[in-house]
């Protein structure tokens, strides 16, 4: 029987090998933009599929912790992007486009599962601890 | 926690993810392009 930790930890893989995926491929097309937003869309890139090999290997919950904060990062700034740009990455103001808003809502899922499989995890980190 | 999806697998959906955002992208360049040969055409029946 698969468990709704499982289901959710899958959740979070496949969020971080999607995401992963479309932001290596997007890498050449921002290096016209300049090397800092290009550079951005590499680091992105490289640290969400070892999010997702390490995810796939352990169960660790700062994997978890870690998957939060870079989706909440990627997703607070491209909200940026489109509305003030982001300082030194990518000053200009970027239009809204359809592949950038379905990776946002990827990567949403992502955040609500790591966030969840976090949430009951914790009591039980702290009865480790206690 | 059950076992997790393959890696194998998760490498697949990675790269599946990266061809069709690079599709996406040169279908969006491949557009102007076309607006671009359309302009030249119209420029060609202007000089005739």
């Amino acid at each position: 029987m698969i468990t709704r930790a499982a289901l959710e930890r899958d959740a979070v893989i496949v969020a971080c090998a999607i995401s992963a995926g479309i932001h290596a491929a997007l890498v050449p097309e921002h290096l016209e933009e300049g090397a800092a937003a290009a550079g951005g869309f590499a680091v992105s890139a490289v640290l969400l599929g070892a999010l997702a090999v390490a995810i796939t290997q352990s169960t660790r919950p700062i994997l978890f912790a870690g998957a939060v904060v870079l989706f909440a990062g990627l997703i607070v700034s491209y909200a940026l992007a489109v509305t003030t740009g982001v300082p030194v990455l990518h000053p200009e103001v970027e239009p809204v486009e359809g592949l950038a808003v379905f990776t946002k809502l990827v990567e949403l899922a992502g955040l609500l599962a790591a966030a969840d499989l976090l949430s009951y995890r914790l009591p039980a980190i702290r009865r480790v601890f206690a | 926690m059950n076992r997790p999806i393959p890696l194998p697998l998760t490498v697949l959906i990675a790269l599946f993810s990266a061809l069709v955002a690079l599709a996406v992208s040169n279908g969006h360049g491949g557009h102007t392009h076309t607006h671009e040969h359309g302009h030249g055409h119209a420029a060609v029946h202007v000089h005739h």
